[in-house]
């Protein structure tokens, strides 16, 4: 039996804050949410906020959230839980100590695979995306879509693009694109046809929500509505500010972590208070003004600063983080990706960012490629080995053999060197041949190689189906969701 | 384009990969094994420095045993801070524990020559070809340019073109004239040429004293002749490190072989600090040293070079670790993924020295445009190794409450005064996507050879005075004859 998803458990932990710090953060977090407060627009979540304390201001439909409201609210939040596969076997814990890779999500274009140039995503292409995830064991849940359907009504956009992905990957869903109570309740209705029913689905969550804040200090009423949804029957859901420093955050580091974590915990207390115990988690994709064309970076030290302090922060009210990794600027799987996807997979694994989305777009999320995302893969298992970190002990040490060999003598033949040889990082990209046999045999790179690997899946891949008679249910309920979107 | 300071930002973060548990019991383990199994040390003259120190000494076998005491007691004359000076002051490094150094180069065999014509991307399959003088000037007219790095690797490439003979000594009389930065000295040296390279140092510096106070040469001992060439740089105060001997094969574990490792660096400072004490000696974890490239390659380098700065810094010694040599035989993807991740081992352990920026092919392949690639891959993880200070003016709560909900920041006072200290990329494109389809499609690697192309053209690097020039030509030819005659 293959392995489905493998995340990584890191053993190697790495602090870009101090304790002191948190605290320092934490407490400019709850004096902005107290004192200044945080826009809420939707009518129903002013309600929850008001009934359990807060002051809220319905004319500038913000809410004061006290800071013992706060806290109290945010200790209700489970530390643990899982996210279910359709298959038992990619359901995935998380519980601070494993991080999950997805895909990257909601980009608008893809390479074609006849003809190279980068054309408008469609609802095939969201579900062959699927097909692709659901091949890579790197890979751990879908996220997105990757690509948006965007030849299909845009109203019930989100919910063509659930049908194409249920129908094609069994790993768990997290959806990004559903926004509003309607579609929401919609989509868990899908997952309901799934499972068995929404009791069965509370037990087997194969779904969960992300949205986006509004930047600074606030949050989109239908965004809210939709997480308001998934918390009633018990998904998980959360809630990805991007404040960009010098633009929707402060220029300093620190102010704009204050800033993201202002508005992701205000969704979680919110979360809480509305129905106490639902998983919740912290999402995050920092990032800096472009300084030259005013857009975000797409890649640049300070964003993986900023994720590695956000994903610390999110432990500290022990909750789980979601955290924007890889998802580089780059146009084209270059020397540019590597950098960023390197630099951004390490930070986000060596802070234990519990899920991290993730791999397969370029260009700032933009456009799908799948040989850039099988490279991805290559990048992350590198990441896996080291964050394995070294074991010292007395078999590692294996004092005993070194005095055996001496100085000069070979390590090859004895038993301690294969039994630990296999330990050894294999690249299935990386080229290390020596310079003549690379020219010889036609200067292939990584990314021929990986070219080869996502035409293999794509052409052959087959994922584990639907029944029928599930896949005609989920047909029903997108079709009802139309008719209902043009007024029919 | 004139040359811009040197930029080695103090770190403030720090990854490390061993408990303080398992450092110790490493260091003890290296201690057990030096009194114990002994070390190999394959200079006549150290051994004798052992001997005399009471050190079991088989001089057959070129075995020493070192008692754990007579290790720690050597340990602790050798000097934690030095200085790389520059031939020009301005160039002087501090190596204090703080910072990573970044040296380009070196002692590439062949060269990706992409200067040659237009600035356009180099790609290996046109440009591989043995490297020659000229070809050592021009990386060490880039390497002087480039303000992320610290120092040469001398030589960056070597020159084929001169006579075997007299080519080591040539070779570090072109790296002088050629960069006003601070020369390691990374070929393997017999005891003459040690002993003229220190000389060469001395004119370069001004006389003996001001060499001591600011050394512009050091050495990375290679080859059989390591730890002399190393006592006679000691013996002048110029820094070094080296290993004992030339360790066998690598066990197939990481903490065998650091164990392995650390026994032959323990063993040379051992010699070194006895023989001089207080000479600035450095922890040199270098695979290429070891001959364990198969082991230490891959997510394997960057673990070892990151637990190697703990045991560096649990001896007390600096630590130089040339994790950046990418296998991949060109720029691009690859060269870059692998040069991420040592950039991050050295820059966030921090390692006092990482060489190897420029290489390719595992050290085969010197490729300017890779130079300039891997100066903006090192100046990214040294902007994270700096971290996020935390203070009221960092935090900016009066700012965010003056912005309030859905406001702005740009035009903000706070943002003003901090817009400066956001990092600012070289070769990154940001651009959009149609204006990046009109303009070519240019990619970092085309922006390297472009700015590669310009520092060559316009970048003047401060010659040596006409008499420095006359006599290091002198000595050059003075040992190059000597080696003819005998």
């Amino acid at each position: 039996m293959t392995l489905r998803i493998d995340p990584i458990v890191p053993r190697l932990q790495w602090d870009v804050l101090s304790s002191a710090e948190i605290e320092r953060i934490n407490e400019a977090t709850l004096t902005i949410m107290e004192g200044t407060g945080i826009r809420f627009p939707s009518p129903r979540a002013l309600d929850v906020l008001e009934k359990a304390g807060c002051q809220v201001d319905r004319a500038r439909q913000l809410a004061k959230l006290p800071r013992a409201v706060v806290m109290e609210a945010v200790a209700q939040a489970p530390r643990e839980y899982v996210l279910a596969g359709r298959d038992p076997a990619c359901d995935m814990l998380i519980d601070g100590r494993h991080c999950y890779l997805s895909n990257d999500g909601s980009g608008v274009f893809v390479f074609d695979r006849v003809t190279g140039e980068k054309r408008p995503s469609t609802k095939a292409d969201a579900a062959e995306s699927a097909r692709f995830v659901d091949a890579l064991p790197a890979v751990s849940y879908y996220w997105g879509p990757v690509v948006t359907s965007q030849d299909v009504p845009p109203a019930t956009k989100a919910l063509h693009d659930a049908e194409a992905v249920f129908a094609n990957t069994s790993k768990h869903f997290q959806t990004v694109t559903t926004v509003g109570e309607k579609p929401a309740r919609y989509l868990v209705e899908m997952a309901a046809a799934i499972v068995g029913g929404t009791d069965e689905l509370r037990r087997r969550p194969i779904l969960s929500f992300m949205q986006c804040a509004v930047d600074p200090l606030g949050h989109d009423g239908p965004n809210l509505e939709a997480n308001l949804v998934a918390a009633e029957h018990g998904l998980a859901s959360g809630f990805m500010p991007m404040p960009l420093a010098a633009g929707t955050g402060p220029a300093t580091l620190a102010g704009n972590l204050v800033v993201q974590n202002a508005e992701a915990l205000s969704g979680v207390v919110l979360l809480q208070l509305a129905y106490p115990g639902a998983p919740c988690f912290f999402a995050g994709a920092p990032s800096v003004i472009d300084l030259k064309t005013g857009g975000y970076t797409g890649g640049s030290p300070e964003d993986y600063l900023l994720a590695a302090a956000s994903t610390q922060l999110a432990h500290f009210y022990g909750l789980p983080m979601a955290m924007g990794t890889m998802a580089t600027g780059a146009k084209e799987p270059d020397w540019q990706a590597a950098v960023d996807d390197s630099l951004s997979t390490f930070a986000s694994v060596m802070t234990n960012a519990d899920m991290m989305n993730g791999c397969g777009l370029l260009n700032g999320s933009k456009i799908l490629s799948y040989p850039h995302m099988v490279m991805e893969t290559e990048i992350y298992s590198i990441v896996q080995r080291m964050a394995a970190g070294i074991v010292v002990d007395d078999e590692t040490l294996a004092l005993d053999v070194i005095a055996r060999v001496g100085a000069n003598g070979t390590y090859l033949a004895e038993k301690h060197t294969r039994r630990h040889m296999k330990e050894i990082w294999q690249p299935t990209l990386f080229d290390r041949t020596p310079y003549d046999v690379w020219l010889r045999g036609g200067k292939k790179g990584a990314l021929a190689r990986a070219t080869e690997i996502a035409d293999e899946i794509l052409t052959n891949y087959r994922p584990e189906p639907l029944a029928d008679d599930v896949l005609a249910e989920l047909r029903t309920i997108v079709a009802r969701a139309d008719a209902e979107a043009a007024g029919r | 384009m004139t040359a811009r300071d040197t930029v080695a930002p103090p770190a403030r973060l720090r990854l490390r990969v061993l408990s303080a548990a398992d450092v110790d019991r490493l260091h003890a383990a290296t201690l057990d094994h030096l009194a114990q199994t002994g070390a190999l040390v394959e200079s006549a003259a150290a051994l004798d420095v052992l001997a005399h120190a009471g050190a079991g000494v088989d001089r057959t076998q070129r075995m020493a045993k070192l008692p754990a005491a007579l290790v720690e007691r050597a340990l602790a004359q050798a000097p934690r801070s030095f200085v790389l000076a520059g031939r020009r002051p301005e160039n002087d490094m501090a190596v204090d524990g703080r910072r990573c150094l970044l040296g380009a180069g070196g002692l590439a065999a062949k060269v990706l020559d992409e200067t040659g014509g237009d600035a356009r991307p180099g790609t290996a399959a046109d440009f591989a070809r043995p490297a020659t003088a000229a070809d050592l000037t021009v990386a060490c007219t880039v390497a002087d340019y480039l303000p992320e790095v610290a120092f040469v690797l001398a030589p960056p490439v070597r020159a084929l073109d001169v006579p075997d003979g007299a080519r080591t000594l040539r070779e570090l009389e072109l790296c002088l004239g050629a960069t006003g930065k601070h020369v390691q000295l990374g070929t393997p040296l017999s005891p003459a040429e040690a002993a003229a390279a220190v000389a060469m140092a001395t004119v370069v510096a001004g006389s003996a004293a001001e060499m001591r106070r600011r050394p512009p040469l050091s050495l990375r001992g290679m080859g059989p002749c390591a730890l002399d060439a190393a006592l006679v740089f000691a013996a002048h105060g110029l820094p070094s490190g080296a290993l004992a001997a030339t360790p066998g094969p690598a066990p197939e574990d990481l903490t065998a072989a650091l164990v392995h490792l650390n026994a032959a660096v323990l063993a040379a400072a051992t010699v070194v600090q006895l023989a001089h004490p207080g000479a600035p000696f450095f922890y040199a974890a270098q695979p290429e040293l070891l001959g364990w490239r198969a082991l230490l390659r891959g997510p394997a380098a960057s673990l070892f070079a990151l637990a190697c700065s703990q045991l560096a810094e649990r001896c007390g010694l600096p630590l130089s670790s040339s994790v950046m040599t990418t296998a991949a035989p060109q720029s691009g993807w690859q060269a870059s993924a692998e040069n991420a991740f040592a950039a991050s081992s050295g820059t966030w352990a921090p390692s006092d020295m990482l060489v190897g920026a420029g290489l390719l092919g595992g050290g085969a392949l010197y490729s300017h445009q890779q130079m300039v690639l891997d100066s903006e891959t090192f100046s990214w993880t040294a902007k994270i190794a700096q971290g996020i200070a935390v203070d009221d003016e960092t935090i900016a709560l009066e700012t965010i409450r003056e912005v309030g909900m859905g406001g702005n920041y740009l035009s903000a006072r706070h943002t003003r005064a901090h817009i400066k200290d956001v990092w600012r990329p070289r070769l990154l494109d940001r651009s959009p996507w149609d204006a990046w389809v009109r303009g070519g499609k240019p990619g970092a690697c085309q922006r390297a050879s472009e700015l590669t192309h310009e520092i060559l053209t316009t970048h003047q690097v401060p010659p040596l005075a006409p008499g420095q020039t006359a006599e290091l030509a002198r000595i050059v030819a003075e040992v190059g004859h000597g080696k003819e005659t005998t």
